[in-house]
């Protein structure tokens, strides 16, 4: 069994640990998301995932700055698991070959991926709250607003794309 | 495989999540052990029933679709569990190490309401009803689980404070 090395002994640990893990995520989504979402062809999907990816580089400021305030250990620790959801979104468009199949599975990849964000954000916000940091809970608060509309928008497509495809069947 | 067809996308969808929860199933026995709060373990126990009776609601979409899950690997699921993995090496047996394992297990439902989300979707375009209505199921399931680790998280997030 792998040792122990307790890194994380409390919960203002916790709260920087996964704040730091977060602060990373967001910073590989926004140029990883990028270039994969270049490909997109509609254009309500391109422009929400523009703007996916301008409000993450936005919420990764506001991630420092909250770091900032507790401790002075404040960069990113690498959060791995962006590397699995990329490289699973890159297989996943691979396989794609028509245009608005593509477009369809863009939005499924980028569901799971901004589902996983919504989680990390919520999870953080609760712990800022426990640990009585009302002001942080509420800028994590934006953060998660911004999530939810995207989460919102990027389902709406996918709904039209799928009646397009059911279309044209 | 060539995905042309939002059916054929559907069925490379539903081949993953049948992955993911594979993996849900080895890795659940493993967080019942390391767990100390009885609620979590109960929760968790909990889950791992429910995840074995979402692969079987799985096989039986494959069943109605005429094909099977042929072996494919989920690699966002993968990630997300040797994330939640990391947990044990960094934090004691206690609280704090009960609320970074429900951190890890509330991003693993988020994944799969997203993903169950989206077939759910496809199901209802592509006039799959019984299968929409087995994906729904899933889906409730999943939110009831994310709510419940919720609700676990604040009581133990107040508990590791009151003892600070």
């Amino acid at each position: 069994m792998k040792l122990v090395i307790e890194k994380i002994p409390d919960l203002t640990a916790l709260y920087v640990n996964e704040m730091r893990l977060l602060l990373s995520a967001e910073e590989m989504i926004a140029p990883k998301s990028l270039s994969l979402f270049e490909t997109a062809v509609d254009d309500e999907l391109k422009a929400i995932l523009n703007r996916h990816w301008q409000e993450s580089e936005r919420q990764a400021g506001r991630l420092r700055e909250l770091i900032a305030r507790v401790t002075s250990e404040t960069s990113p620790i690498k959060c791995k698991t962006v590397y699995s959801l990329f490289e699973e979104a890159e297989d996943m468009m691979q396989g794609a070959t028509q245009e608005t199949v593509r477009d369809l599975a863009l939005v499924a990849v980028a569901l799971r991926i901004k589902c996983y964000e919504l989680s990390f954000h919520e999870t953080v916000q609760r712990i800022a709250a426990a640990l009585g940091r009302g002001e942080d809970a509420g800028l994590l608060g934006e953060s998660l607003r911004e999530e939810t509309v995207i989460v919102q928008q990027l389902t709406n497509v996918a709904d039209r794309l799928s009646t397009v495809l059911q279309a044209v069947a | 495989m060539t995905v042309d067809t939002i059916e054929k996308l559907f069925v490379e969808e539903l081949k993953d999540l049948h992955s993911a929860e594979r993996q849900i199933t080895k890795t659940l026995p493993k967080l019942i052990e390391v767990a100390t709060s009885a609620d979590l373990k109960k929760a968790f126990e909990h889950h791992l029933k429910e995840t074995e009776g979402q692969i079987q609601r799985l096989d039986k979409a494959f069943g109605i679709l005429g094909t099977h899950s042929k072996e494919k690997t989920c690699d966002g699921m993968k990630g997300i569990l040797a994330e939640g993995a990391e947990m044990l090496h960094e934090t004691k047996p206690g609280e704090i190490r009960d609320v970074a394992l429900i951190s890890a297990a509330q991003r693993v439902e988020h994944y799969e309401m997203a993903a169950y989300g989206t077939v759910r979707s496809y199901a209802e375009h592509l006039n799959q009803p019984q299968i929409a209505d087995l994906l729904q199921d899933t889906l409730e399931e999943e939110r009831a689980a994310d709510k419940k680790l919720t609700e676990i998280s604040k009581h133990l997030n107040g508990k590791t404070q009151r003892a600070a």
